[in-house]
This record gives structure tokens, C-alpha cells and sequence, in this order.
């Protein structure tokens, strides 16, 4: 009975200490699907304004019906605002949707920062210069992807060799 | 949405402050210029006005508010919904219309690519036209238009700025529409720069009869082709035609047996006759109407009516005299 009972122990410390690690690496993991989301987004984006010649507010609306969740609200966000049209300039409603989005995603300071620099580009000047800017952020999220993937395939070892290792010494300690 | 409204969603918010201070009969403002480091001026009733900060018409401008370039950066980030981008061919030709069919006339610097413009930037000026539809301005025309039941091709000529468009968009709305007299007709209007419909998103903004199909922004000789093949429409209207293409592709909706209501510049019969491609059109008696409007009396004044021969069928002149007496 005591044998059977150390066992149950021993397999509920490792167990916590597994279920952490999937979790961790289920948050990087979750940056990473945003980043990709957030880079669509953007090539959708690009694709309204070189095919559909949509204002900014159209093109919102209609990115906003097939998305979910924070992206969603924060497309949603941007419409509503610029369908106002009361005393805001695109770049200030711009600004303030860039830092929901960052508030309220698992996306970093980093991966934002290219999206901020469209703020005095968009909406302001011609097809070729808006396609310009919006590849320009596509670069960096793009490389800011290539950067977390190496980053999450790395961490993702470590973090469950570690975690394993702090059960394995856990269990080490109650023997 | 009132005219009011329909302006006040594409001004600044400091623009609109100034305009709901100043308590304007829309329907007799015509006109508000912005121009940067400049006076804000609006056309009412006829008047020039400068208006102060506080919403008084003014007739000089010493306490006039001047427009500031972020007024005209806000306005334009209204009337393009943040997206100058979207409306590159309307600013091309120098104009965007607006939702209730105002026209937004711009002015900046030009961006040419081969010659030709590309785009115009820095936008400093801009020009706000009101749009108003003069319903009823040609019905006492139209018995004149009609032989037997049946529509002529018809020219209407005019000075520049003396309500031909006005005009032309009022007989394109009761032509479609039918009047007691005479059943309403399929009519295809080819609108090259969104006068006459005054399309917004598609959606014409005036008033153009219930039979009308409107080819909005479309170069008018590919358009009137366009729109026989597609719409098959009895009569076709255009307005301000005179390049060579625009008088062969008349002369072929002509002989497709649809009708023509066209106008042109000018201010007789002669100076039609003086232009090279209408020469033509007019010698060989195609059009069987011609109605001039009169340049020295207020906008929508008809002047003569013609026929092919150079009949008079009506003289507004004559009609004036006798009701002066």
C-alpha cells in the first residue's frame, strides 16, 4: 500500500512538473500563432488596398468577419473609430489600437513595433507607397517569426528537460 | 442625412465649430475654399463671405479665420476615409465626389510619371462646390424635344457655368421618369466625372429617374459603347462632349438607332459649327434639336431652341420682352 501510494506521489510530482512545461511552451507557442495571424492580416490588408482600392474602414470591416477573438475586437476597434470621423487623425486611432492590441495578445513590444511605423504611412499617400510600407512590416514580423521559432525551439527543450529534472529532484527530496 | 450633416462629416472639427456658429441656409451655400495660411471664404446666395472664428459672414476679411494646414489635413482624411490611396483616379482628375454628391475640388502638388499626371500632393487648397439638384428646371423644354411621341437627338449649348449639367441632369430624370405626355424611357447616362449622378460608392446621389442606368467615372466615348451593349437603353446622355472620339461614338449610337442628349461649350450654333469633330454631326443634320442657353441671365436660362434647319421653336428672349411688358 505504501509502495503504491509513494508511486502515486511520484507520478503527480511528475506530472505538475510536465504539465508546466507544456504550459510554458504553450505561450510561446501562442506568440507565435499570433505573429503569424498578425502576418496575414497584414498580406490581407495588402491585398484590399492593391485589388479593392477599399478605404482603411472597409477593409477593417471586412477583415474583421473572419477573425476572433483579440484580433477581431481590435480591427473592430479601428473601424469604429475611424467611422467616427470626430477630431482623430488615422495615426493616433492607429497608435491607441497598436497598444490594446499589445495589451490584450501575447504578442511583445517587438513584434508591434513594425505595425507602429504604419501609423504616418497609411492612408496617406499613393497604392505603390502604402504597398511599400505594409511589406516593410511584413519583413520585420516575418523575421520576428523566424526569430521565435529558433527561440521556442530551444526553450522548448529546455524548459522540459528542466521541468522534468525539478521532478525527478523533488521526488529525489521526499525519498 | 441633411446637407448640413452630409458637409459638416467631411470639414475639420474646428471647421465645423465655425459653420454651426454661423447658422447657414445650406440650401443657399455654394461654395466653401480652404486654402492654407488663407482666409476661410464660402459662396452664399450668390455673395462672397469670409467667415470669422466665431461663425460671422464677414465682407472683408480682417477678423476672418485662416484655414491651417492641419484643417486641411483633418478634411482630407475625412473626405478620403483615411485613405488618399483609395481615390488616386478622382484626385488624378482633380476632384472627389463626396456622399449627397458634393463635388471636392483639389489643389497641390502634381506628380507626373511620363508626362502624364500621376497623383497630386501636398493638397493646400480645396474647394468645396454644394450640390444642388434644380428639380422641374426643364420641363418647359421638353415638349420641344419630341416629334410625334418621339425623342430627337438633341444638343444643349452653353457657356461654361451656366447650368447645362443642371439641366441635362433634370431632362434625364424626367425622360426616365415619363411625364404626362410621354412615357418614361430606358435612359444610359455616361457620367465621365460624376456630374450628373453624382455617384458615391456606386449609389447616384441625385435624383435621375427611375429608368436610368449611370456608367459612373467612365471616359464617355468607350461609355456610351459600353452602355448600348450592355444596357440596350433608348436614349443616351453625356454631357460636355467634343473630342473626335466622343463625335464618332455619337455618330455610331446614332446610326445603333438609340437617342442622344448631349451637351457641349459654346454659345451658338456657330461656335458648334467651328468645332471640327461636331461640324460634322451638325451639317449632316444629326441632331434635330438644339437648345442654347443663355449666358447673361441667371444659370438654367434658356436662350433659343433650334431645329435641324436653323428654325427658332422657341425664343426665351422674346418671351422675357413680352413678359417685361
Amino acid at each position: 500500500m505504501g509502495i503504491m501510494c509513494k508511486l502515486f506521489g511520484a507520478i503527480c510530482v511528475l506530472g505538475a512538473t510536465g504539465y508546466f512545461a507544456v504550459n510554458m511552451n504553450q505561450v510561446l507557442e501562442q506568440r507565435k500563432r499570433e505573429l503569424r495571424k498578425l502576418y496575414s492580416i497584414l498580406l490581407q490588408l495588402k491585398s484590399e488596398i492593391q485589388y479593392m482600392c477599399n478605404p482603411l474602414p472597409e477593409s477593417f470591416l471586412k477583415m474583421t468577419v473572419p477573425e476572433n477573438g483579440v484580433f477581431s475586437q481590435w480591427m473592430t476597434y479601428v473601424c469604429q473609430q475611424l467611422e467616427e470621423k470626430e477630431e482623430i487623425t488615422f495615426s493616433v486611432v492607429w497608435r491607441e489600437s497598436l497598444s490594446y492590441l499589445q495589451t490584450y495578445s501575447a504578442l511583445e513590444a517587438e513584434d508591434v513595433e513594425p505595425l507602429g511605423e504604419l501609423a504616418d504611412k497609411l492612408g496617406t499617400g499613393d497604392v505603390s507607397s502604402q504597398l511599400k510600407a505594409i511589406d516593410y512590416a511584413l519583413l520585420h514580423i516575418e523575421r520576428n517569426r523566424k526569430t521565435l521559432e529558433d527561440q521556442i525551439n530551444q526553450k522548448k527543450k529546455v524548459t522540459v528537460t528542466l521541468s522534468l529534472f525539478c521532478g525527478v529532484m523533488t521526488l529525489i527530496c521526499l525519498l | 442625412m441633411t446637407k448640413a450633416e452630409e458637409l459638416k462629416k467631411i470639414l475639420s472639427s474646428k471647421l465645423r465649430k465655425i459653420l454651426d456658429m454661423a447658422n447657414l441656409n445650406y440650401e443657399l451655400l455654394q461654395e466653401l475654399r480652404l486654402r492654407v495660411e488663407k482666409p476661410f471664404v464660402i459662396l452664399y446666395d450668390g455673395t462672397e463671405f469670409f467667415i470669422s472664428e466665431r461663425g460671422q459672414l464677414e465682407v472683408v476679411m480682417e477678423n476672418a479665420y485662416i484655414v491651417t494646414l492641419n484643417d486641411i489635413k483633418e478634411t482630407m482624411e475625412y473626405i478620403s476615409s483615411f485613405s488618399l490611396y483609395a481615390y488616386e483616379d478622382e484626385i488624378r482628375q482633380g476632384f472627389i465626389t463626396v456622399q449627397g454628391g458634393h463635388r471636392v475640388g483639389l489643389a497641390g502638388k502634381v506628380i507626373l510619371e511620363q508626362g502624364k499626371v500621376k497623383s497630386v500632393k501636398h493638397i493646400s487648397f480645396i474647394n468645396i462646390r454644394m450640390s444642388h439638384e434644380k428639380k422641374g428646371c426643364g420641363v418647359n423644354i421638353l415638349p420641344y424635344l419630341f416629334i410625334n411621341d418621339q425623342i430627337c437627338h438633341t444638343l444643349v449649348i452653353s457657356p461654361p457655368g451656366c447650368g447645362k449639367t443642371t439641366l441635362l441632369r433634370d431632362m434625364v430624370r424626367l425622360l426616365s421618369d415619363g411625364d404626362g405626355v410621354h412615357r418614361g424611357m430606358t435612359v444610359g447616362v455616361i457620367d465621365e466625372r460624376s456630374e450628373i449622378g453624382a455617384c458615391y460608392k456606386g449609389i447616384p446621389q441625385n435624383d435621375v429617374g427611375i429608368r436610368t442606368d449611370v456608367l459612373d467615372c467612365c471616359p464617355k466615348a468607350e461609355g456610351m459603347l459600353m452602355m448600348i451593349r450592355s444596357m440596350s437603353p433608348t436614349l443616351i446622355a453625356v454631357d460636355e462632349i467634343g473630342r473626335r472620339e466622343d463625335v464618332d461614338a455619337i455618330a455610331y449610337v446614332m446610326n445603333c438607332g438609340c437617342y442622344i442628349l448631349a451637351t457641349v461649350h459654346g454659345s451658338s450654333i456657330d461656335d458648334v459649327r467651328n468645332k471640327p469633330g461636331l461640324r460634322k454631326l451638325v451639317e449632316e443634320k444629326m441632331f434635330k434639336r438644339f437648345v442654347v442657353l443663355s449666358g447673361e441671365q441667371k444659370p438654367g436660362v434658356v436662350e433659343t431652341i433650334f431645329d435641324e434647319r436653323g428654325s427658332v421653336l422657341y425664343d426665351g428672349r422674346l418671351d422675357r420682352v413680352n413678359e417685361g411688358m
